[in-house]
């Protein structure tokens, strides 16, 4: 689904963000990524739907090269990938729904359709009855859900998201994570990064970490722990 | 584009121009002057043409007899022009109808009712079978006796050609400058609403909207500012010629006989046409830069 190959990103003030990745990760698979702040985790999601470029080497999805791909292109690939931030990124004018209708809008989506698939996303992320609120009545937790359904109202084969629990508490926290399970039992790719330890230990899926730009550790059913030994 | 994108760009587009209120009335009012100079150069340039063709080359050569000549020594000369090669047709305007014919050109603009005694002499207007001979031709009938003066229309036109393209220089020149500053000013005007809008923007590259989807109401805000300022030009160019022509036949009543000839649906359509585009050139080139995804 998503391969990586002698990946390096190195930005233009000479920060080298990635050194020499090499990582698959296969369809319907639920990864997190973590390690120190600036160690290269956001970039190594941003490859992903083309927002980053490799300096070197070549990022694969779904079997087409990315550094290859038409930026006319770019637009159709990003309907198939899902975004979630730490800061939620909402429109403060729009409300939840509208929020959520606005990335199938902006797609060119039949209206008819836009309605029952906005009801749809925000049934999944269980905040049907919230439609209506604007992001500022609504909480952290609330709105990064709102964020999760506008992420996944296109159906996308993956989701990314970065440090989707940074700014919540533990038990939103773990809400929103397990609403990213069940997106990612529907079939969905998901790629967390994260810094949230307890989360990622009681999931005890696939971790890879990183650190300083390069894989320290890929473990199928990883801890955040082993981290801090290794 | 589906009518549904074009409506949600029309929306924003009037919710960026009223969000920048000030910079969209500065863009508009230079696109207005820009085009309203450039309007103005091309009137006066199209006048100039219009004239050089019209007014100057009813005939090639037209030579004045000398006042108080007799008829039989103009009856002479007309033999005598005749006999000139590359002549090809001589016709005698007399005095009476030379005076006749400019007081009916002059109706309305110059009051001639005070003019008692034709001022006028006759006249010959010469036609050459080849525009080349014209100056010897010329030169032939003023060595001529009898005759006072020889306009050669070639020479006038010529003339004239050169002023035009004098200012067509000039023209051009401050007119480049000036669309310069416009495109400057219009694509700021935008940039600014793109700036205000970069979040909105940054959802909508995420979420896999078109380049287009997104350009479009920065496009098309920028087309609306240059259409109003085309459309305050054409107000400017209209009403300024207006007092020009006006003023100017006033001193120099033979200014009566220079007219662009112009359609003005034609020529306003034209002025109101390059501010549309104008301004959309601007916002594509502004938000093309900002927008790369």
């Amino acid at each position: 689904m998503i391969e990586y190959r002698n990946v390096s990103v190195i930005y233009p003030n000479c920060i080298q963000a990635l050194r020499n990745i090499n990582l698959q990760i296969e369809k319907g698979e639920f990864v997190f990524v973590v390690g120190p702040t600036g160690s290269g985790k956001s970039t190594l999601l941003r490859l992903v739907n083309r927002e980053e470029r490799p300096t070197s080497g070549e990022v694969c999805v779904a079997g087409k090269d990315l550094s290859k791909m038409r930026g006319g292109a770019v637009p159709r690939l990003r309907r198939a990938i899902g975004v979630v931030f730490q800061d939620y990124r909402l429109l403060p004018q729009k409300t939840a729904a509208e929020n959520i209708a606005f990335a199938l809008f902006v797609t060119g989506a039949p209206r008819k359709e836009i309605m029952s698939r906005v009801i749809e996303s925000l049934d999944l992320v269980g905040l049907a009855d919230r439609a209506d609120a604007y992001p500022h009545e609504l909480s952290g937790g609330e709105q990064q859900r709102v964020s999760v359904a506008r992420a996944i109202i296109n159906n996308p084969q993956i989701l990314i998201a970065d440090e989707p629990t940074g700014n919540l508490d533990p038990d939103t926290s773990w809400e929103i994570t397990r609403t990213l399970e069940r997106i990612n039992i529907r079939g969905t790719t998901v790629i967390v990064a994260s810094h949230d330890q307890h989360i990622v230990d009681r999931m005890h899926t696939r971790v890879i970490a990183i650190e300083n730009g390069v894989i320290k550790r890929d473990v199928k059913e990883g801890t955040y722990h082993e981290l801090a030994k290794s | 584009m589906s009518l549904r994108s074009l409506e949600f760009a029309s929306a924003e587009s009037f919710v960026g121009i009223k969000r920048n209120a000030l910079m969209s009335l500065a863009s508009i009012t230079t696109v207005g002057l820009t085009l309203a100079v450039l309007g103005g150069f091309a009137l006066l340039i199209l006048g100039l043409n219009n004239t050089a063709k019209t007014q100057l080359q009813k005939f090639e050569v037209a030579a004045f007899v000398k006042k108080g000549s007799a008829e039989s020594a103009v009856k002479e000369l007309d033999e005598k022009i005749r006999t000139l090669s590359h002549v090809k047709d001589v016709q005698l305007v007399t005095a009476d109808e030379a005076w006749l014919e400019f007081r009916r050109d002059m109706s309305g603009s110059i009051d001639l009712t005070g003019v008692k005694h034709n001022p006028l002499p006759h006249t010959f207007r010469v036609t050459t079978d080849d525009p080349a001979s014209t100056a010897a031709v010329a030169a032939g009938i003023r060595r001529m006796d009898g005759i006072d003066e020889v306009n050669e229309a070639s020479r006038e036109v010529e003339q004239v050609m050169r002023l035009t393209n004098l200012i067509k220089l000039i023209g051009g020149i401050a007119v480049g400058l000036l669309f310069l500053v416009t495109a400057f000013i219009v694509g700021n005007t935008i940039r600014m609403t793109v700036y205000a809008r970069r979040r909105e923007i940054r959802i909508m590259q995420l979420v896999g909207a078109t380049n287009w989807f997104i350009r479009m109401p920065f496009v098309l805000e920028g087309t609306i500012l240059g259409t109003i300022g085309g459309g305050i030009a054409c107000i400017l160019v209209y009403f300024g010629a207006r007092y020009v022509s006006q003023t100017a036949v006033r001193i120099m009543p033979l200014l009566s006989q220079f007219t662009s000839n112009t359609d003005p649906v034609q020529f306003f359509g034209c002025i109101i046409l390059m501010g549309s585009l104008l301004g959309m050139m601007s916002s594509i080139i502004s938000v093309r830069r900002f927008l790369k995804a």
